[in-house]
């Protein structure tokens, strides 16, 4: 079997013990479960394997749109989070919310267009004659972030107490609003990407050498510049919308995924998903445990986590 | 093959009428800024022009889609970045296009004259400019020889053996002239190295100011008083028994 599939097979059996492991975190034990205690086994049901489906798909998500970022910006330091694709989804997500009151499927609709119009701009802004340059896109994103910040604030400032609560909530990021029909949603939007993205796989390839290459490869460039920006845009919206602001999972799974099956396409964009879906369900299953029976925001494990890894990231790029 | 009619764009390029045929190996010079990466850029379908129109087989380039377009010609242009979390042969088998196999003699023929052999198992972030572009070229080649139907097809070369040294650029100018000689491959290769081009083209596209001043066989283009008039820099010609050598005057 070839090395890069044997990884993947073994990645997968590890996201299901990750999975198993968050199944079984929380006030009912194992014990209780095996002890056919109707009321874990509700708890089981109802409220953990929404939850556990919810993380995983959103990780899932999160990993292929950050590695789909960092190949067509050709930036190891692209993420959803870090140049404001995810803070435009919130930011439309949560205007809509404290002015619309906006919420289930139209709520993702908005997410989706925030994010949309972050991105696409971005691309804009960063893009001379084919060539996209990346200081350029890391201020342009800051500059993007800041906007979509403030209107979030703004939000938050027009918002009711009882909509402030809930809004602060899911902006910290977090899979406890996890519903089984909110979760079937990620679940089906990650089959979408999964299945689109093999047909992918050339241009994810293609644009690591530059737009000019990928298209003397014989890359079809503009229409998959579309595909993956709406496909990004698609995938951020959902799992804002459904899960609030979970950070530097876009950023670190590729990288991980790099580390462990190199970077073409065929190997790296499911692994990708794969390991946004690990970090989430562990990190949930931590943000669950450290501080029981209560629970921390997983987003801001996430961010505490994160952010001492992208340091790493740097210095390591500065020493290479 | 290639052929360009009364083509312009933007401000780059200026009523240009060219033929590129199967066979011949056309060295591209000019001053900085006389539009040679740009006729390149045409050629390689990534930019329609303004006016007049780039055929390929006497159809419009631009109703080739870019998966057939990449069946035709190979092109590297000057950015091709090296910097990628990439294998060198990995970048190599990123010139195969989908489903082709690539025929083993070829393949040990393209790792020999660039010397691959040592740099493919090596990430690309640890190798040097040079030896990067060694691969770069490596990919083109591959692309140009992995096809499944046997025709001709162009190889675009955009100040590709700049960074190469002697041993290299000489072995690939061999194997360009020895694959051009069979008549499956037409190049187009740009450079600032006025004796490369003297001794190692069929043809000479001479460029200026985004327009052609001279195209024709070698001979005929690169004569002293064409190319001090397009450089604005006196150029003479020596005969030495070894053949005509290309000089410079010093300032």
């Amino acid at each position: 079997m070839h090395s890069g599939l044997r990884v993947i097979v073994l990645t997968t059996c590890m996201v299901a013990v990750a999975a198993l492991l968050n199944l079984l975190t929380g006030r009912f034990t194992p014990a209780a479960l095996l002890a056919g205690d109707p009321l874990a086994w509700q708890v089981l049901w109802q409220l953990r394997l929404p939850r556990m489906l919810q993380a995983a798909a959103v990780g899932g998500l999160l990993g292929w749109a950050g590695m789909a970022m960092q190949s067509l910006f050709r930036n190891p330091l692209a993420d959803p989070g870090l140049i404001g694709v995810s803070a435009g989804a919130a930011a439309v997500a949560v205007l809509g919310l404290a002015v619309l009151g906006l919420q289930g499927v139209e709520q993702m609709v908005a997410a989706f267009i925030g994010g949309l119009a972050v991105l696409g701009l971005l691309y804009r802004l960063a893009t001379r004659h084919g060539v996209t340059d990346l200081a350029w896109m890391l201020l342009a994103g800051i500059a993007l972030n800041a906007v979509a910040s403030a209107l979030i604030g703004l939000s938050l400032y027009l918002a009711s107490d009882e909509a402030l609560r809930l809004l602060t909530w899911w902006l910290l990021g977090s899979f406890g609003g996890a519903s089984l029909v909110q979760a079937l949603v990620v679940v089906g939007m990650l089959l979408v990407v999964m299945l689109v993205s093999p047909m992918l796989t050339r241009a994810l390839d293609g644009f690591l050498l530059g737009e000019a290459s990928a298209w003397q490869m014989g890359v079809d460039t503009q229409q998959a510049k579309r595909v993956l920006i709406v496909l990004t845009a698609l995938a951020v919206g959902v799992a804002v919308s459904t899960s609030g602001m979970i950070g530097f999972v876009g950023l670190v799974a590729p990288h991980i995924a790099r580390l462990w099956v190199g970077g073409l396409h065929q190997y790296l964009a499911p692994m990708s998903v794969l390991v946004g879906m690990g970090l989430t369900l562990l990190a949930d299953a931590l943000a669950r445990w450290l501080i029981e029976p209560a629970e921390l925001p997983v987003g801001l494990l996430l961010s505490a986590l994160g952010g001492p890894f992208f340091l790493w990231l740097l210095l390591r790029m500065r020493r290479v | 093959m290639f052929e360009l009619r009364r083509v312009g764009w933007a401000d780059r390029i200026r009523d240009v009428s060219l033929c590129w045929q199967p066979g011949q190996r056309v060295a591209l010079i000019g001053p900085n800024g006389a539009g040679k990466s740009s006729l390149l850029q045409l050629l390689a379908g990534q930019q329609a022009p303004d006016q007049g129109e780039v055929l390929l087989n006497g159809r419009q380039l631009q109703t080739y889609s870019a998966q057939a377009q990449a069946c035709w010609r190979a092109w590297l242009p000057q950015e091709s970045g090296g910097d990628v979390p990439l294998t060198g042969e990995q970048l190599l088998m990123l010139g195969r296009l989908p489903d082709v196999p690539v025929d083993v003699a070829r393949w040990a023929e393209i790792v020999e004259v660039l010397g691959l052999a040592s740099l493919l198992a090596r990430p690309l972030m640890q190798l040097s400019g040079g030896q990067r572009q060694r691969l770069q070229l490596g990919r083109v080649f591959v692309q140009v020889w992995a096809q499944r139907r046997n025709h001709a097809r162009g190889l675009l070369l955009d100040e590709a053996l700049a960074a190469l040294d002697v041993r290299y650029r000489m072995q690939v100018l061999a194997a360009l002239a020895r694959w051009c000689g069979t008549g499956e491959l037409a190049l187009v290769w740009s450079s600032h190295d006025l004796n490369e081009a003297l001794m190692h083209s069929t043809h000479v596209w001479l460029m200026c100011g985004g327009g052609v001043l001279a195209a024709g066989e070698t001979e005929a283009v690169m004569t002293e008083k064409r190319l001090s008039e397009a450089f604005q820099w006196p150029i003479e010609r020596l005969e030495t028994p070894e053949g005509p050598v290309l000089r410079p005057k010093p300032a």
